[in-house]
């Protein structure tokens, strides 16, 4: 029977016996000055834009077809959101200092875990089948709605693996951001490889995204990983696996923080 | 209400660091909980609870009484948690890990949590002020910024539902909590 009294008694003791994680006073910390610098509007590199676009360039940047894709893929990106007129303010071009200073460089574990402004938890539970790993850490350009510029800020790490039949997949981890969630469910990897100067849509992977601590993971599903290896992945790392949305397009609460994908 | 701390505390933290710093950390457990309350997500709830703690910094120096801190700090946790509430609401697959109650020897404990979690988030917010953090519906309101008779009445509604949720599983039907109609 349901009343005041059990109510009271159950929820308050469900969520007194709820176990806590120990308080991080260094995100905490953070996240004070992040908004102080946004407060008081001296020019920040905030976190902006593009969570998922910027995986998939980042992604698709370790491919052969590597920059050329990448440049349509940025261009296409950029034109859909002039197009679309989305948001007050429209980003413009990537300034070329801005374009160069992303350029991924591969760097030793030691080397990512020191330039990334997050704890960086390197991937277990891979595929058995693994035979070459390399690392790539690359800042991530981000556009301010406030300054109306591009800038860069923190530092994608992308972990690249070959297997013993030389399929490749990305493991790309980045620093955790709420407002950049939820994740595109699927990531359409033929939205670069237009056909006859038209996007063919049928080709998408499943996008994988969790988080360690103040790590975020994104995997997707391919012909050289499956979902249930990615699960595997997942499941060693004790992974918490976060939120995403159907569809192509997607745009968060907030006034500040604007995130976008190809459409 | 059970949440307290030393009034000394909160006006040292005011201007000491190390003051803010403890305060910080008493506070951590009561904006984690209440933030696990609406969203029942332990990933997001931790997420909400270090923008809780962030705002309470800041907020602090300019806080003039340190009897309004209370109604004050449940505010600032609270809006965190709806907006990561809000955040994630029109999310189709939220594939979130179930909720791992440490009472789980408890099935009508949880019971309880999981029909709370199947609440409209305004209600859900209202349910845990009043049967967690211990307030009245004066209180509520001034918390969540709504008139009082708006608060009674979400808590009535609120009970109204968890009391259909429970039924269905007292009478040992399936638990099928989406099944019950969300009254808004």
């Amino acid at each position: 029977m349901f009343d005041d009294a059990r109510a009271h008694a159950e929820i308050r003791s469900t969520l007194m016996n709820a176990a806590v994680p120990p308080i991080d006073l260094a995100a905490i910390r953070r996240r004070m000055s992040a908004r102080s610098e946004r407060s008081s509007g001296r020019p920040m590199s905030a976190r902006i834009a593009v969570a998922s676009a910027a995986v998939m360039i980042a992604g698709l940047s370790f491919t052969p077809a590597a920059p050329a894709l990448m440049q349509s893929i940025e261009e296409r990106y950029l034109a859909a959101l002039h197009g679309a007129g989305i948001g007050p303010r429209v980003p413009t071009a990537l300034p070329q200092d801005v374009r160069s200073a992303t350029n991924p460089s591969q760097v030793s574990l030691a080397t990512a875990k020191q330039r990334a402004n997050f704890v960086l938890v390197p991937p277990i539970g891979l595929p058995h089948d693994i035979v070459n790993r390399r690392i790539f850490a690359a800042p991530l350009a981000v556009w301010s709605k406030q300054e109306n510029a591009w800038s860069t800020d923190g530092v994608q790490v992308t972990f690249a693996y070959v297997r013993r039949d030389g399929r490749a997949f990305d493991i790309i981890a980045d620093r955790y951001s709420a407002p950049s969630l939820p994740a595109p469910r699927y990531i359409y990897d033929a939205d670069d490889a237009p056909r006859d100067g038209k996007l063919d849509r049928r080709g998408r992977g499943e996008n994988f995204v969790w988080r360690n601590g103040d790590q975020v993971l994104h995997v997707v599903a391919s012909t050289a990983i499956t979902a249930d290896e990615i699960a595997q992945i997942r499941a060693a790392m004790h992974g918490i696996p976060l939120p995403r949305y159907e569809g192509r397009s997607h745009r968060p609460v907030g006034n500040r923080v604007e995130r976008f994908t190809i459409p | 209400m059970g949440f307290t701390v030393d009034p000394s505390l909160i006006r040292e933290a005011q201007r000491d660091d190390a003051a803010l710093e403890s305060l910080l950390v008493a506070l951590w457990p009561e904006a984690y909980r209440v933030a696990l309350g609406v969203l029942h997500d332990r990933g997001l709830a931790e997420d909400a609870a270090q923008e809780a703690c962030a705002s309470v910094a800041l907020g602090l120096p300019g806080l003039r009484s340190t009897e309004a801190f209370y109604k004050w700090m449940y505010r600032i946790i609270i809006r965190h948690a709806m907006v990561s509430a809000k955040r994630i609401e029109n999310v189709v697959d939220a594939d979130l890990p179930p909720h791992q109650s440490t009472a789980s020897s408890d099935d009508e404990r949880l019971d309880i949590f999981a029909a709370i979690a199947a609440l409209p988030k305004p209600q859900r917010a209202a349910v845990v002020l009043r049967y967690y953090a211990g307030f009245n519906s004066s209180e509520i309101a001034a918390v969540l910024g709504a008139p009082a008779p708006t608060i009674r009445f979400r808590l009535m509604l609120a009970r109204r539902t968890l009391r259909r949720a429970l039924a269905i599983v007292d009478s040992s039907a399936p638990a099928d909590l989406e099944a019950v109609p969300n009254v808004r």
